[in-house]
């Protein structure tokens, strides 16, 4: 086939799929709030915004609040993995890593029953009762939750600044600290920026944290999700989901891009740029903290799923571990397939997005990236809701494994996209050329060079994926059957029985599931890259 | 190329395991505690199948009004509000079971729409150790609820989303009248931080000991305690709410006689007492055994409330509801 040939069949693809399971489900949300018993109607619209704007205001001033917390964490965790001493590193990683996965409200209640009013270590340990309800708790909770996932990234750019431009600065007599300012900082924006709209879109969304601990602060994600499952009010929840999408959607179609026109490496080498002690200590103690938090918080999880009654009865038992491996492996099993061809698929698609993204006009480019937002955007059970309007009303039966897998699919294509471009902005664009120039199609750009040279943005965006659709509940609690059920919504169901053991039980399987593939993946995509450089 | 061949097998995979799924068996939403082996029980009796799925009544209502359909034969357990609701949309296929002759009238609808199997109630529950630590002692009435030195400990879901706190919000409307009434939850409302946003919530966290007391289901409080958290009960001096746990058959049902002999087991006398050996409501049909701590809480001075009256009003309550006490 011609080069153009295959271009123009991979837009088709790209077209059609953002089309299919974003752009129908969503307008039928939308469409929903015009309707009122069949029939047009403007009733939710009445004083909408009027009645709203204390919740607007809030959900935006959260959403800005977590992302400058999760940004200023995420650069200093970076610093110190990148600059900091290479002992503990892996470490570091692992805790972040660890701290992407987070099995619905477990990780809330865990961080509840350590630091909350009467937390082990608040209360029992140091005596201290303090009210985590409100605006600060939902603030600290989404901000933990995200620092994982916008560290690696901000960490993933910086490793990709050419040290050679670094050396230049230092040889130049530049100071280490101007240096890193003036030069280092700069040239990582566009994972910075990346991970700054990740944090901003996602604490958006975010309905289960302000209803778990924001007392009596709301947002409108979480009072859209109460006026649609607690008022049964279709019209004015689907209203609210408008008022929360659209100035969202006009920031980010507004925004500047980070400027990423200069620096490649590719290949990482040695950096000489050395930071002073004393200025490394201050990432070094905020990192170390952030570790500290997450291996208290995990391990009261993985103890937890070996305890009776967790705060009652403290002996072993692997009662709850077996319940769930003798009656749920079919839930387990589904979870996986579903998360692994969501988190494929989605790493696959912002590749080829990223691929044909080079040759289009500034305003497409932007408008394929604000559609991929949407369902991010959009809270889960609204995503979910959408699926249902739309594909319930086709002739034929889709399978509820196939929705829940696309489901979370272009959920999370959001995070993989702007991670593979953040990627591509710091990569040298005669590469590119140069593979065109020795006759190679777009499908060998993909492969020989997009995803080689992309991979650690890639992985990321497959490490953010899969452990979002093992995980999720919002968006596919309504695609879920009788005769289909997942791992995630069987967790759901046991902390709202108050069963802290089983919940644990199967968030540790679901952590160490989701840990074990992405280990696999980092060593295969590692070879494969491996064996690019080697080529 | 290696992992696009890996993607598309998983996907035929996705499909492949959606379809394993069609044998003919009854699937059921559910929110019901100890479910699973009263199913298996079900099983055992009728060699009839099932495939279920808990969700909250709320999430059901949702889901059906979303798809224009159930994608489920039955429905079992949850909050009476949402059946009717779901009746009202047309979403329920009426059944009148041959053995409702044996139930008092007040347990059903009278088109078979949906009939009630069991009465749960709402209690008070404290976390021993938060109350020694505070000095405090177990409430023992609504009216000691209000007391200000449980302020901030006191714990409930908005009826909002509850069909348990609904029930103790009208059950008091009912048996005060409103004046006093809502005279009596203002004064309770004083010493709630706020109100939680999912059903199960307060009783979780009282157990976690984020506050001291909690407004929480008879049921709920039996099984934290039988999974030895370390919380105490009142039935409140001044009467007890109770609510029924409703079942019914979809409309559209893939296997309406499946369903249909799910509603009739679970009237019979053996489901019934079923019903009672693995779940701490007490069943309604006339005399079936119940178990001690069951049989004292319907010995309990349950409310004279009607629950079909607390149905009708429940739109005009909420939104009296909503007007005092809907910010937190």
């Amino acid at each position: 086939m011609s080069f153009a040939g295959v271009e123009g069949a991979l837009w088709l693809l790209v077209a059609v799929s953002l089309c299919l399971f974003i752009v129908w489900p969503v307008s039928s949300v939308f469409i929903e709030s015009f309707l009122e018993d069949g029939h047009l109607s403007l009733r939710a619209y009445e004083g909408l915004f009027t009645k709203n704007i204390r919740l607007v205001l809030d959900s935006f001033s959260l959403a800005l609040g977590v992302t400058l917390l999760t940004l200023s964490l995420s650069i200093l965790i970076a610093l110190r993995l990148t600059y900091g001493s290479p002992r503990g590193r892996s470490l570091i990683v692992g805790a972040l890593a660890l701290s992407t996965i987070s099995p619905p409200f477990l990780c809330s209640m865990a961080y509840l029953m350590l630091f909350g009013r009467r937390g082990l270590i608040t209360w029992r340990l140091f005596g201290i009762e303090w009210n985590p309800y409100g605006f600060h708790g939902v603030l600290m909770m989404e901000a933990a939750g995200l620092v994982g996932l916008t560290a690696l990234l901000t960490a993933a750019s910086l490793d990709r600044v050419d040290s050679t431009l670094e050396n230049v600065s230092l040889d130049l007599g530049g100071s280490p600290l101007r240096t890193l300012m003036r030069i280092s900082l700069p040239l990582a924006l566009p994972g910075i920026g990346a991970a700054a709209l990740v944090a901003f879109v996602r604490s958006l969304s975010d309905f289960g944290t302000p209803l778990f601990v924001g007392g009596r602060f709301q947002v409108l994600a979480s009072r859209a999700y109460n006026t649609l499952i607690g008022l049964g009010d279709f019209p004015l929840a689907c209203a609210m989901n408008v008022l929360l999408v659209l100035p969202a959607l006009l920031f980010l179609f507004l925004r500047s891009s980070p400027k990423g026109d200069a620096a490649l490496s590719g290949l990482s080498q040695p950096r000489s740029l050395r930071l002073p002690g004393w200025f490394l200590s201050i990432p070094g103690f905020v990192t170390w903290a952030f570790v500290a938090v997450q291996v208290l918080v995990y391990g009261l999880i993985f103890l937890g799923s070996v305890t009776q009654t967790w705060g009652a009865d403290f002996s072993l038992t692997s009662r709850h571990l077996a319940g769930i491996l003798n009656f749920r492996t079919d839930s387990l099993i589904r979870s996986l397939l579903c998360s692994l061809a969501a988190a494929l698929g989605g790493c696959l698609l912002s590749a080829v997005i990223v691929l044909l993204m080079p040759g289009i006009p500034h305003p497409i480019r932007r408008g394929i990236q604000t559609v991929a937002d949407v369902p991010y955007l959009m809270p889960g059970t609204f995503l979910g809701v959408g699926y249902l309007l739309a594909f319930s009303r086709l002739p034929f039966e889709l399978s509820a494994g196939f929705l829940i897998a696309m489901s979370c699919l272009f959920r999370q294509l959001s995070p993989s996209l702007r991670a593979a471009e953040a990627g591509l902005a710091q990569m040298d664009k005669s590469l590119r050329d140069a593979v065109r120039d020795l006759g190679g199609g777009p499908l060998s750009v993909l492969k020989d060079l997009l995803l080689p040279l992309l991979s650690p943005f890639l992985r990321l965006g497959f490490l953010n994926a899969f452990s979002a659709a093992m995980t999720t509940t919002g968006p596919i609690i309504f695609l879920v059957s009788p005769y289909a059920r997942v791992a995630s919504i069987e967790l759901f169901e046991s902390i709202n029985e108050g069963d802290f053991g089983a919940a644990s039980a199967m968030g540790s399987l679901l952590i160490i599931i989701v840990a074990a593939v992405n280990g696999l993946a980092w060593r295969l995509v590692r070879d494969s890259s491996g064996a690019f450089r080697a080529s | 190329m290696f992992r696009k061949l890996i993607a598309a097998v998983l996907l035929c995979a996705c499909f492949a395991g959606g379809a394993l799924g069609a044998e003919k068996s009854v699937s059921i939403y559910i929110a019901y505690t100890g479910i699973k082996p009263i199913l298996e029980a079900f099983t055992h009796d009728t060699g009839i199948k099932v495939d279920y799925l808990e969700m909250s009544s709320g999430e059901v209502l949702t889901r059906i009004r979303a798809a224009g359909k159930a994608q489920a034969d039955a429905w079992f357990g949850g909050g009476l509000d949402s059946y009717v609701a779901a009746a009202a949309g047309g979403f329920l296929e009426p059944y009148v079971s041959p053995e409702r002759a044996a139930y008092d009238k007040m347990f059903f609808n009278a088109e078979g729409l949906w009939s009630g199997i069991s009465l749960g109630s709402v209690v008070l529950m404290g976390n021993k150790e938060v109350m020694a630590k505070k000095g405090l002692a177990m409430p023992q009435s609504w009216e000691d609820l209000a007391k200000p030195e449980y302020k901030d400990e006191v714990l409930m879901a908005t009826p909002l989303v509850s069909g348990t706190f609904y029930a103790m919000v009208s059950g008091i409307l009912q048996t005060l009248g409103a004046e006093k009434g809502w005279k009596l939850l203002e004064a309770i409302d004083a010493n709630v931080p706020y109100y939680s946003k999912r059903g199960a919530e307060p009783a979780n966290k009282v157990s976690m000991g984020e506050a001291a007391v909690a407004v929480a289901p008879f049921d709920t409080v039996q099984r934290l305690q039988q999974e030895g958290y370390k919380v105490e009960m009142t039935f409140p001096k001044d009467g007890v709410p109770w609510y029924i746990a409703p079942v019914a058959v979809f409309k559209g049902a893939q296997n309406p006689e499946g369903a249909r002999a799910l509603v009739d087991w679970v009237l019979s006398e053996k489901g019934q007492a079923t019903l009672g050996k693995y779940n701490t409501q007490a069943p309604v049909r006339p005399g079936v055994k119940l178990a001690p701590a069951v049989q004292a809480m319907r010995d309990s001075n349950l409310m004279r409330m009607d629950v079909v009256k607390a149905g009708q009003d429940r739109e005009a309550t909420l939104k009296v509801w909503q007007e005092k006490f809907g910010s937190k």
